[in-house]
């Protein structure tokens, strides 16, 4: 069973995947530590024993990193391609306020949705910094893995299901957007990981709510 | 072995060192229970003016938790007198539309990279430099569609020693302002509200949205005023008149020519008004004897009797009748005639004595805005004239210096007189003739440097692309658009922080004079500035910022005084057209182009406005293309009984094609249509693929028309286009 620093270190692997694509990513994969963070978390989800092949970026000829940056561009850059969001609130209703009186109200497809107002409240208690180029993307999927790395470290089971829950249950719908667009492996990989692992969380959070862990 | 990878993250703070999160972390991490918190947070109201059309009507607008919440119609602001229209509200899902741009763009490779602002400055500046040694000022240009910041526009340019500083004009109005400057000295207005006769010729305020004067016509029917609407398709405003007459697209001015006839012949015009007040009435009844309603009604298709009865009756109403003013359609810059039928129109009002007169045609109060200088230095004007012509006798005499030749761009660029150009809150490259033409040209300059908010067609091809915010997003400069019976000026002020790495287009300005070396004439803030130009109005910044508009200055008084023409009167005749070489009077002109009434395939493409859309801004945004596809708008009307003729029914696919574009859309068959042309929807056609909402949704009527220049005014002429249709 994966302790909860491993969970929170996959977490952070798991948004560094998300993140564009840097050039020490495949290497940091073929770490023995990473292959075997990997191996025990897709066991636990009854996945088998393989992390996804394509992780090793073999396929990608001489540059798999330049490879990989022309296809993250081309799915989730905001000018070409796919125009895939890797944002929550894109894909939810923009606010669940009656009050609002905008024509869009109930709309998706919008930047600052209510999950980002939460977001952004939740690093403001927690003292976090958003880097400048997440300021209009405060729920983006690579800032909610960081910070449910964090919460693995403080907060209780049930919690971190809650926040799952809340802020990560649009997962699936990335992965299907990803599917029909082709995506290359590595991402559907990714995602398909991402989702297994917090529906996994999502579950144990539901079910496992008792008590409340010591909160530091 | 530690993950290395788990060290990239991007969060920073003590939490991440510590390991933990705090307690009030914690505690505001159940969702729904944050929501419920944050649904009581306050709502703070800012006064603004909006940005969904060249309007910019007066708005509130409500923000709560930091986001847009809620806008509202200013009451205060003439323009809407406390309404918004489709555009005002569909144009702010803009705001957090992910597709805006996010950075300053550079193409490299025929693709954008973002970069710095710095970066953009100092790489635009250091080719614009290069471009100035190589080949003079005025190889540099500026053109916008109207916006507050035009005036800081027009000091760039002249600070670089450049004429060549443009609005959308020649597309739109300056056939009109041409005739009404040369008849009364300058553009008037409608006293709608108070008129008991209404007669609209090409003008549709219902459809191209024009909310207080939709109210005044409103309210003038109220009040038992007649409504008759001239105009070949039957349009939103003909919807609330008493009448509607199907003109043959083109020939207004028969109609108004024989409309002078009438009041001539029958002598009901004001005696008294005509001869205190204007010039060269003999020369009038000399020439109008040519153009009686039996001869108008073969040009125009309305009948005789029709022209008699609606001539007497807005006489008997006078001086509180009126025909508007006008503005694109008719005779604003559609025809080769448009400045002759505009200038009839001008003294047709002026024959029934209604000029600055209640119910009639008024001089709206004006706000002079104060000078910056001497505290802050003007810039010498630039020595040489516009390369267009504008002004310049033999090439376009009566063409608006000040709003330039924009399409006429893409010509001077193509000669290589043009270099480099700024494109700011425009996008010629829709909403000009003949994109083909367009993109040559535009594509031609050694530097296009685009200021908008999101990648239209016109970014998509620029070498560099600044972001502007959004209208909510930030301040500019004070305006004074909403004047009419007052002066009014207005302002537009942030209600948001920016998403992105946005700025405003007066600090775009500013940034990009100062790294070109022209800093010392943009020595001041935005706030000095505007304080600077509300000083002689005697309106406070702080009390406009807190009301968004003030009315400023005396109220409108009745009487028409000495005119800014020559003579200081209404000039029925024109001693300065007869000058230049053109007739003193008005005279019928055919239009440029007529279809042939043998070929059933043969029409003239005329277009127009629909309420929710807007030049090139609007179709992108989803509520108001959802609106279009609903109603099933996006089609191109046809008359009925031509149609027949064609085998085409309600909905059928048809090819229009024109010497220089062709496209397929499905039509519409309507008894509200003159026979002789067909209509088409502005605000379609986007061929941008950044926009998805409106990529390759319907027609532009700019993809049919040929590159005109009217000899006169140097208007784009954008009816003369015969186009062939045929079913698909």
């Amino acid at each position: 069973m994966l302790t909860a620093d491993e969970k929170a270190r996959f977490c952070s692997l798991a948004a560094a995947l998300l993140a564009p694509p840097e050039g020490a990513l495949f290497a940091e994969l073929r770490t023995e530590a990473s292959r075997s963070l990997l191996e025990k978390a897709f066991r636990e989800w009854g996945g088998g024993s393989q992390s996804p092949a394509l992780f090793s970026g073999e396929e990608d000829g001489e540059d798999p990193v330049a490879a990989l940056r022309a296809e993250y561009g081309r799915l989730f850059g905001p000018r070409e391609g796919a125009g895939i969001s890797l944002v929550e609130s894109t894909y939810k209703p923009w606010t669940a306020d009656g009050e609002c009186r905008m024509v869009f109200s109930r709309s998706t497809g919008l930047l600052m949705g209510d999950a980002a107002l939460h977001m952004q409240e939740l690093y403001r208690q927690s003292a976090l910094e958003v880097p400048e180029e997440f300021l209009s993307t405060p729920d983006h999927l690579v800032l909610e893995l960081e910070f449910l790395g964090l919460l693995y470290r403080s907060a209780s089971q049930r919690q971190v299901g809650g926040f799952i829950g809340d802020h990560l249950d649009w997962v699936p719908g990335l992965e299907a957007e990803l599917e029909k667009a082709g995506a290359h492996p590595f991402y559907r990989d990714a995602v398909g990981m991402i989702r297994r692992f917090i529906e996994s969380q999502k579950i144990k959070g539901e079910v496992g709510g008792h008590g409340e862990k010591t909160v530091h | 072995m530690p993950l290395k990878i788990s060290r990239r993250g991007f969060l920073k703070g003590s939490a991440l060192t510590a390991g933990a999160l705090s307690l009030g972390t914690l505690g505001a991490l159940d969702f729904r229970t944050w929501a419920k918190t944050n649904a009581a947070a306050p709502v703070r109201r800012v006064p603004t003016i909006c940005n969904g059309c060249g309007n910019r009507c007066g708005l509130f607008a409500y923000v709560k938790n930091g986001r847009i919440w809620r806008i509202e119609g200013n009451p205060e602001a003439n323009g809407n007198r406390g309404v918004l229209c489709p555009k005002g509200h569909g144009y702010l899902h803009d705001l957090y539309n992910p597709n805006r741009i996010r950075s300053p763009l550079k193409r490299v490779d025929g693709k954008f990279q973002p970069i710095s602002w710095e970066q953009a400055y100092q790489e635009i500046a250091q080719k614009i430099n290069l471009i100035l040694m190589e080949n003079g000022p005025e190889s540099v240009f500026w053109v916008n569609y109207p916006q507050p910041n035009h005036a800081y526009a027009l000091r760039f340019m002249h600070s670089l020693g450049s004429p060549h500083y443009f609005t959308h004009g020649s597309t739109c109005y300056t056939a009109r302002n041409a005739a009404w400057n040369h008849t009364v000295g300058k553009l008037p207005s409608n006293d709608l509200a108070n008129s008991r006769y209404i007669l609209v010729i090409g003008r549709n305020p219902a459809g191209g949205v024009d909310l207080g004067q939709v109210k005044d016509i409103v309210r003038a029917r109220e009040n038992g005023a007649k409504l008759i609407v001239v105009d070949p398709r039957h349009s939103e405003t003909a919807i609330l008149a008493d009448e509607w007459l199907p003109i043959k697209p083109g020939t207004d001015l028969a109609l108004l020519l024989a409309m002078i006839n009438v009041m001539v012949a029958e002598r009901l015009y004001d005696a008294r008004f005509v001869k205190e007040n204007t010039v060269g009435f003999e020369q009038l009844e000399d020439e109008i004897i040519n153009y009686p309603p039996q001869w108008a009604e073969k040009v125009c298709d309305i009948p005789a009797a029709t022209i008699v009865r609606i001539t007497r009756e807005i006489c008997r109403a006078k001086p509180h009748a009126l025909i508007h003013r006008g503005y694109h359609g008719a005779i604003g810059a559609q025809y080769l005639n448009s400045f002759q039928t505009a200038r009839a129109l001008a003294i047709a009002n002026a024959l029934l004595g209604n000029i600055n007169r209640k119910g009639g045609i008024y001089f709206a109060q004006s706000a002079g805005l104060g000078e910056l200088q001497p505290t802050h230095p003007i810039p010498a004007g630039p020595a040489g004239p516009k390369a267009d012509g504008t002004g310049i006798p033999g090439r376009y005499p009566l063409g608006s210096y000040g709003d330039g030749i924009s399409h006429a761009i893409p010509e001077l660029a193509l000669r290589g007189i043009l270099k480099c150009g700024f494109v700011y809150h425009h996008n010629p490259l829709r909403t000009n003739p003949n994109p083909k033409r367009v993109i040559a040209g535009y594509k031609k300059l050694d530097l296009l440097v685009v200021i908008d908010p999101v990648l239209s067609e016109t970014a998509s091809i620029a070498h560099y692309v600044l972001p502007a915010s959004f209208y909510l997003e930030t301040d500019e400069a004070v305006d004074t658009k909403h004047s009419g019976k007052r002066a009014q000026v207005s302002i537009q002020q942030k209600a948001i922080e920016p998403l992105f790495d946005s700025r405003s287009g007066f600090q775009i300005i500013c940034d990009l004079a100062k790294h070109l070396g022209s800093a010392r004439f943009f020595n001041f803030t935005l706030d000095e500035a505007n304080e600077l130009r509300l000083k002689p109005l005697g309106a406070s910044l702080k009390e406009l910022r807190a009301k968004g508009v003030l009315a400023v200055g005396p109220s409108w008084k009745e009487g028409i005084g000495k005119l800014e023409t020559p003579s200081g009167k209404v000039e029925i005749a024109s001693a300065t057209l007869e000058g230049l070489g053109y007739p003193a009077i008005p005279r019928w002109q055919e239009p440029l182009v007529s279809p042939d009434p043998k070929d059933l395939h043969a029409f003239r493409l005329i277009h127009g406005k629909q309420a929710m859309h807007t030049h090139a801004m609007t179709a992108n945004q989803p509520y108001l293309m959802a609106i279009s596809r609903r109603y099933d708008l996006i089609r191109l009307w046809i008359n009925r009984s031509r149609a027949e003729k064609l085998s085409l029914k309600d909905g059928d696919m048809v090819e229009i094609k024109s010497l220089v574009g062709e496209g397929k859309i499905r039509v519409k068959l309507t008894e509200g249509l003159h026979p002789s042309c067909v209509w088409l929807p502005s605000g379609y056609g986007v061929f941008s693929k950044h926009l998805t909402t409106a990529y390759d949704q319907g027609l532009s009527y700019n993809d049919f028309l040929p590159t005109l220049f009217d000899p006169t005014v140097g208007h784009a002429m954008s009816s003369e286009v015969i186009v062939q249709v045929r079913k698909v």
